[in-house]
């Protein structure tokens, strides 16, 4: 047991996930500690727009509001965001994966029709259109990023929950005189689990990125709370006098994206059986 | 084969009328009166009854429907509510606009993609393996806008190397032919250089699993152990076979390119369907909202047709009816 | 005694996890030596390390496999891919198993000859193809310029076998390795495979080593022979001669009411209905009493068990469960009454539950009653300190038996083994046989064993039912000698009678089974 626990460890692309994921979990649950007071508060008078410095170490926007402070802030709203949505996403999807790959055939026809049809759509043109049509706010937000992203999720689950049920030991649950939803429950759903966790953690940077991005067009969610979206947006009018102001907020999101992908990528190695059945035959 | 391609080529148009109704009723169903985007509040009810019927919102909403789905298949999109223009004529420039960008950024996309799926899937715990990855991982993570925003002020506005936005010098009507050829290309670098950079690891992702799939198959082994050396088994025999899978994807990155196109065209300011439709929804002019979203989910449904067609054209195992062959 | 070719001395072959330093030994210590022009083979049961052995000697171990210990080529010691490179081929090749795996999909066959010859030969173009079309015809192809345009999905099984060997002798080797290259054979093309080879050896006064799990095969081969066991190879002197078939007394026939009974039975999957994989069974069992159910791979007899299990729903006939008309029932009554019927799975790695431990899975098998786990347990003697353990963490044979406990678990009145030791070594085999023996006793279980194994389901059952293409051709009393063709050829071979077996036609009114002796039925002969 030593020898796997070590072996995590040493995984080339799951140490630093975690260690980045980890990273940004810690800060933003202490930004208030580490940066008290209002994020959105205006500065001291002088010290608007200054470049970085020690006392400053990100600098300062137009406001004289400490870059870092703000940015620290921010990663409560995107990791918050990010990771209410790809529940959304994964809830949303495993129901529907698990309906279509359980369930009657009729059943799962319409329901991959609804996939295929929402697939079609480039994602950033569903959140789009989705946007224009609900003008969410920051709680539907979550729901639209979340729901344009269940697609792969339900085809992922479904052809696995396909592959499951033709299994032995689900076959032999049956035989035991358990129920489709017993059966279901007790012996499919534990056997997606591994599935179902590395696509949330793969889909968490690209939420991340949407989200800023929306923020970045205005709209997503407005100033009060701060988006990093938002600081690179603001950035954006002053990046010949004020450089920092987008480059950082952009930086904080690039590193979280980083993070989350190398955690997914060293996750589905650990967790996907085929995976590690392979590496047993090598 | 005729049989099969026209089966697909129905359901195919089956999914972008579904598309369509999908887009018309999610967009007239949204809470509110259609009409307040046009109309302003202090008009009079009878001048806004007026506005309804010439928008021909006074008809029943499935009338509404078939006229918009004729007027489509006549590639009338309709007006729009902000620009006194014809959606069609809006399309007419911003389809093209998009076209270029994607096109020219999905060839340097496959370039690179392949190129570090190779180096990725034959030295995977070596250097080179691990640089590539590392490069592309993190160039994949990159908030698309924020790349393009950081090139504009090192490459235009620090080094002044290339303009920072836009489709064209202002007096590119003025110039000859080579030249306003040689000022496009200029401003293309840089957004077909985002897009590329931004997405490329997803393909060389999958040239890499594909790649070493192959590279574990019996037939590389065999090929081996009759003395031939690693180079050309790479090329002439895992590589072939790799690359069929990735060759039939193709279609399949469309999405993909779409949306980020949507994202650098706004940051460099360049005059497509990604910034069109952005513009109408801050308008909230649907009737462009609509052509643009079901145009953009339409070419993904066309992509996932040719990756079908190329997929059956490549594999000589594939049999007329479009299933992979048992083995037997 | 001509030179030696291939020398092997002390070799070690383990795997090296990512980020596990431990190795896990598969070959520890194996010595070999070939002489030119000398015939060889190496006999071992599947997952002895067969195949790393041969790619170990090639050099071409997969990712992750770490070895020790000398391999010479010709005197010459063999260390890095530079040494091997220019001995692969001209010096050593290897001939793989599965021919359509290791033939690439996406080229000709002819593409893929002329290369080698290019490379070995040196010859391109028009004189390259008419050696390619020698090549072929050298390993008995008919039509070889017709073969040549052909890709390898196009080619029968055996006719790929032979491209894969016509590539091989087209590097000239010294020493051809052929790696189970007959198992995916029939026993005829098995047999003219051998001859083949032999041929060519030989002709060309080329060494061969043959890897295989087949005794026939290896005594077809001859030569020297080891067997590779425990990591090592051992020298076998001669072949071991085939168990001879124990005929028994003949038993009572069994009368009175049959636990399970089927009539008339047909299946198939996805609407098949005009094409059913099984077709008009009749099947008693009874109490305490063992039937087997014998079948080459791919003649129904899954498909019949699942039916039988109410996995699966038959397309015709009846099936009774003492009174019950099984196949009426539904909802809670169907899964109460389907206890009754419990199926033992071929896999055993694949009948538990991964994510459930040993005594979950019994306390749920026990309806709920945690406290029956380790009766259960016991009954099928496995130590009750498993019960907390998850299948990963257990060997073959003990997931077989907590399988079986499982079974059990539910009180049947049937049990169906399904090739219940496919996939255990034979001691192992023996035990599960034993204890189904013995269960059938203690609990009067009516068993139903499926096997492809005529030779041991005679050894252990009062009678057997030989199934082909879906229709039962003969029911066999254990002691009776077999007079159906197909019954014949399952009992000489390895159960696979090829071509030769009677084929009967969908839509066709089966021929009765006509009683021959006492008990002993046979399909489409006079009395």
């Amino acid at each position: 047991m030593t020898h796997r626990s070590a072996s995590w460890w040493r995984d080339s692309a799951l140490r630093p996930g975690l260690v980045i994921s980890l990273f940004l979990a810690l800060i933003a649950a202490t930004a208030p500690l580490l940066f008290p007071g209002d994020p959105s508060a205006l500065g001291e008078e002088g010290a608007r727009l200054a470049p970085p410095s020690s006392s400053h170490w990100l600098g300062t926007d137009l406001l004289g509001r400490d870059v870092l402070a703000r940015l620290a802030h921010g990663s409560r709203v995107s990791l918050v965001i990010g990771w209410l949505a790809v529940t959304v996403s994964v809830v949303l999807g495993t129901g529907v994966g698990l309906l279509a790959g359980l369930g009657p055939r009729r059943l799962d026809r319409a329901l991959m029709l609804a996939t295929d049809l929402f697939l079609a759509f480039p994602r950033i043109f569903l959140i789009l259109l989705l946007v224009s049509v609900l003008r969410p706010s920051v709680g539907l937000i979550v729901v639209v990023l979340g729901f344009s992203g269940w697609m792969p999720v339900a085809r992922l689950v479904r052809a696995e929950a396909l592959s499951l049920r033709e299994r032995d030991f689900v076959a032999a649950a049956r035989g035991l005189g358990l129920t489709g939803l017993q059966t279901a429950r007790r012996h499919v759903l534990p056997n997606l689990l591994p599935t179902v966790v590395v696509a949330a953690t793969m889909r968490v940077g690209g939420v991340i990125l949407a989200e800023s991005f929306l923020s970045f067009l205005g709209l997503g969610v407005q100033d009060p709370p701060v988006s990093w979206g938002v600081m690179i947006q603001q950035g954006r009018d002053h990046l010949l006098d004020g450089w920092w102001l987008a480059a950082f907020p952009g930086l904080a999101i690039a590193l979280t994206v980083v993070g989350y992908n190398l955690l997914g990528d060293g996750l589905r190695t650990r967790l996907d059986p085929r995976r590690g059945r392979e590496a047993r035959h090598g | 084969m005729k049989y099969w391609i026209l089966h697909r080529l129905g359901s195919s148009l089956i999914l972008v009328l579904t598309l369509m109704s999908l887009v018309f009723f999610l967009v007239r169903l949204a809470p509110g009166d259609p009409l307040d985007q046009v109309a302003s509040a202090e008009m009079s009810g009878a001048d806004r009854e007026l506005v309804r019927h010439r928008l021909g919102l006074d008809q029943p909403l499935w009338r509404q429907y078939g006229q918009w789905l004729s007027g489509v298949a006549r590639w009338d999109w309709g007006k729009s509510l902000r620009q006194q223009r014809e959606v069609a004529d809006i399309l007419g420039e911003a389809v093209p606009a998009t076209l270029l960008l994607t096109v020219v950024a999905f060839v340097l996309h496959l370039a690179l993609g392949l190129g570090a799926g190779v180096v990725m899937a034959v030295s995977r715990e070596g250097f080179w393996g691990r640089a590539v990855k590392l490069t592309g991982l993190t160039l994949y993570s990159l908030p698309g806008f924020w790349f393009g925003l950081m090139l504009i002020l090192v490459v235009s506005r620090w080094l002044g190397w290339l303009p920072a936005g836009g489709m064209s010098a202002p007096d590119a009507a003025f110039m000859s032919g080579p030249a306003r050829f040689a000022d496009l290309v200029r401003h293309l670098v840089l957004p077909v250089c985002v897009l590329a950079l931004g997405s490329f690891m997803s393909t060389a992702r999958y040239v890499q699993a594909s790649l070493e799939e192959a590279l574990g198959q019996d037939y590389v082994l065999t090929a081996r152990a009759r003395g031939l050396p690693f180079a050309r088994v790479l090329w002439g025999h895992a590589l072939r076979n790799a690359l069929l899978p990735v060759a039939t994807q193709i279609g399949l990155y469309l999405p993909f390119l779409l949306g980020g196109a949507v994202v650098v065209e706004v940051v460099f300011g360049w005059p497509g369907m990604g910034r069109v439709t952005v513009e109408a929804i801050r308008a909230r002019d649907y009737p462009v909202i609509m052509a643009t979203t079901t145009l953009a989910a339409s070419l993904v449904v066309l992509g996932s047709l040719l990756a079908d067609v190329l997929y059956q054209a490549l594999d000589p195992r594939i049999d007329l009816r479009g299933r992979r062959r048992r083995s037997p | 005694m001509g030179e030696v070719l291939l020398e092997v001395g002390n070799l070690e072959v383990g795997f090296h996890r990512t980020g596990d330093p431990v190795a896990e030994p598969v070959l520890a210590g194996v010595d070999l030596a070939l002489e030119a022009g000398e015939t060889a083979v190496v006999i071992g049961s599947s997952g002895a390390g067969k195949s790393l052995l041969m790619r170990a000697v090639m050099g071409l171990l997969p990712a992750g496999a770490v070895w020790s210990g000398s391999i010479a080529w010709m005197g010459r010691s063999l260390r890095s891919e530079r040494d091997w490179r220019p001995v692969r081929g001209g010096g050593m090749t290897l001939v793989l198993q599965e021919p359509l795996a290791a033939l690439n999909p996406v080229r000709t066959i002819g593409g893929q000859l002329t290369e080698i010859i290019r490379r070995h030969r040196g010859p391109a173009g028009a004189e390259a193809v008419r050696q390619a079309i020698g090549l072929l015809e050298e390993v008995k192809l008919e039509d070889p310029q017709r073969i040549l345009r052909r890709f390898p999905h196009q080619l029968s099984g055996g006719m790929r076998q032979r491209a894969l060997l016509a590539g091989a002798l087209a590097c000239d080797p010294r020493l051809l390795i052929a790696d189970e290259i007959t198992s995916a054979q029939d026993a005829m093309n098995r047999d003219a495979l051998a001859d083949l080879l032999l041929d060519l050896g030989r002709r060309r006064a080329m060494a061969l080593l043959v890897v295989t799990h087949q005794d026939d095969l290896a005594a077809r081969i001859g030569g020297r022979t080891w067997r590779l066991q425990g990591g090592r190879l051992h020298d076998e002197p001669a072949r071991p001669p085939r168990p001879e078939v124990a005929v028994r007394e003949a038993p009572p026939l069994r009368t009175g009411a049959p636990v399970l009974s089927a009539r008339g039975l047909a299946a198939g999957y996805d609407g098949g209905a005009d094409r059913p994989v099984v077709r008009g069974v009749d099947l008693d069992l009874w109490r305490g009493s063992a039937t087997g159910l014998a079948g080459k791979s791919g003649c129904g007899k899954s498909t019949f068990a699942r039916c039988l299990a109410g996995h699966l729903d038959p397309c015709a006939g009846t099936l009774r469960l003492g009174d019950l008309d099984f196949l009426e029932l539904r909802g809670r009554e169907f899964r109460s009454a389907r206890r009754s019927i419990q199926m033992l799975f071929q896999d055993p790695g694949d009948s538990l539950n991964p994510r459930q431990t040993v005594a979950d899975a019994l306390a749920e098998a026990a309806g709920g009653d945690p406290g029956k786990a380790a009766a259960l347990l016991d009954e099928v003697g496995v130590d009750a300190a498993v019960a907390g353990r998850f299948p990963h963490a257990m060997s073959g044979g003990q997931r077989q038996r907590v399988a079986l406990a499982r079974c059990l678990g539910a009180d049947p009145m049937v049990l169906i083994a399904d090739e219940p030791t496919s996939q255990l070594d034979r001691p192992g085999e023996d035990r599960i046989l034993d204890l189904l023996a013995r269960l059938q006793e203690t609990r009067g279980l009516a068993l139903l064993v499926i096997s492809h194994d005529l030779g041991m389901l005679r050894r252990r059952c009062e009678r057997v039912l030989i199934m082909d293409d879906g229709v039962l051709l003969e029911i066999l009393p254990a002691h009776a000698r077999p007079l159906h063709p197909a019954t014949a050829a399952l009992l000489s071979g390895e159960g696979d009678p090829g071509d030769e077996s009677p084929k009967i036609p969908y839509g066709n009114e089966l021929p009765p089974l006509v009683e021959v002796g006492r008990g002993h039925f046979v399909r489409g002969v006079e009395a």
